[in-house]
């Protein structure tokens, strides 16, 4: 099968799948498989004693009104790609103001769940002043280290748009995906620079929070050193979560401007 | 006797695909050519329709599917592999059972019992 024949046969693919509304993965999968079957198709059709356009038109024939296939695929879109399609953002947002979306929204779910623990937890014995301003001062972090992470996700994402060819996948196994992903440079020195100004921001909250509580001496450094591994750890797993949603995100994405940029005629339906 | 259109089926394809699927698991293109076969080359079904019910019946739990290892010579794109979960065997026994019901009572209205 010549790259021509490929390309019509994803026109009539994208046809069906292009107005679906629904998130870029669920597209993506329809699309894959939407095309192996007609490719499927077209072989068995390429098989018989017929010319070539005459099997891609049996191909289109045999796959049924773009249109129809669109209002079916639609139908079977469940309630919760809602949620999908907000994680993903709209395929042209600018990165910097999906990471903000993505952000805000941790901070409100967080603030939704601290509230319904604070209410149950509260329910026998009311919260003192005492007990609540600590809680409340922490409270005053979260949009820091949350978009701390966001703007981690955003810078690595801005890096990855450069390198031509992405070693991981949404199918690979994540030990795989980090490990490949490591093996590019740009990747590489996203994970070491995201990681370190994570770990740096983590432990300036650590130490700013704790800057009225401790005097100045050896217990106060002591401290902080000791908390070093734990940050560490939480600046790693910041890192390779982002990861793992940034490199799904640049590969979403890529697959989305490649079949945007097919060439479909709204009016026409389905190639001939 | 003419060919099944697209139209006729219109309800029971998902429980059609669920008893192709009873004969082992299958890709799309499979599940279609074992319709045809049981259909005895009557059935005449616009093959884009056949991913939206499997993706229903994936969500309804009825069916699993997992992406083939390789495309197998197919260039671009792989295929999913479905398979029938012990959810979509109960879902096609009833479905089975409410087709016979329905063929008792057409078959009494239209004089043709079966």
């Amino acid at each position: 099968m010549n790259e021509s024949t490929l390309t019509q046969l994803k026109i009539l693919v994208e046809h069906a799948v292009r107005p679906v509304r629904a998130s870029m993965s669920r597209k993506w999968k329809m699309r894959e498989e939407l095309l192996a079957h007609v490719v499927g198709v077209f072989e068995e059709e390429a098989a018989k004693p017929c010319d070539h356009q005459a099997a891609l038109e049996r191909t289109a024939r045999r796959f049924g009104s773009p249109a129809e296939v669109t209002g079916q695929l639609q139908g079977s879109i469940p309630a919760s790609d809602v949620m999908v399609r907000f994680f993903e953002g709209r395929p042209g947002e600018p990165m910097l103001r999906g990471a903000l979306r993505i952000a805000w929204f941790m901070v409100a779910g967080g603030l939704v769940m601290l509230a319904t623990v604070l209410v149950v937890a509260g329910w026998d014995r009311p919260w003192s002043w005492e007990e609540l301003m600590p809680i409340c001062s922490n409270l005053a972090y979260w949009p820091l280290v949350f978009f701390g992470v966001a703007l981690m996700m955003w810078w690595m994402e801005k890096l990855l748009r450069g390198v031509q060819r992405l070693p991981a996948s949404p199918r690979m196994g994540l030990v795989k995906s980090i490990t490949s992903a490591w093996a590019v440079p740009a990747m590489r020195r996203s994970m070491i620079v995201g990681g370190l100004c994570q770990f740096l921001l983590l432990m300036s909250i650590y130490i700013g929070a704790n800057w009225p509580t401790q005097p100045m001496g050896w217990s106060h450094v002591t401290s902080v050193l000791g908390t070093v591994p734990a940050m560490a750890f939480k600046a790693s797993l910041c890192v390779i979560g982002g990861l793992v949603f940034v490199l799904q995100n640049v590969e979403r994405r890529r697959h989305h401007e490649e079949w945007a940029s097919l060439q479909i005629d709204p009016e026409r339906g389905a190639p001939a | 006797m003419g060919a099944i259109q697209g139209d006729k089926l219109r309800g029971h394809l998902e429980a059609m695909v669920l008893s192709t699927l009873e004969r082992g698991e299958a890709h799309g293109l499979e599940i279609l050519h074992r319709l045809e076969e049981a259909g005895c080359g009557l059935l005449r079904l616009k093959e884009g329709s056949l991913y939206p019910a499997l993706y229903r019946l994936e969500a309804a739990g009825a069916v699993k599917a997992v992406w083939e290892a390789e495309p197998h010579g197919r260039r671009g794109a792989r295929r999913r592999i479905y398979r029938l979960t012990p959810k979509g065997q109960r879902q096609l026994e009833a479905g089975r059972v409410e087709w016979q019901h329905f063929v008792r009572v057409l078959g009494g209205i239209l004089g043709a019992p079966a």
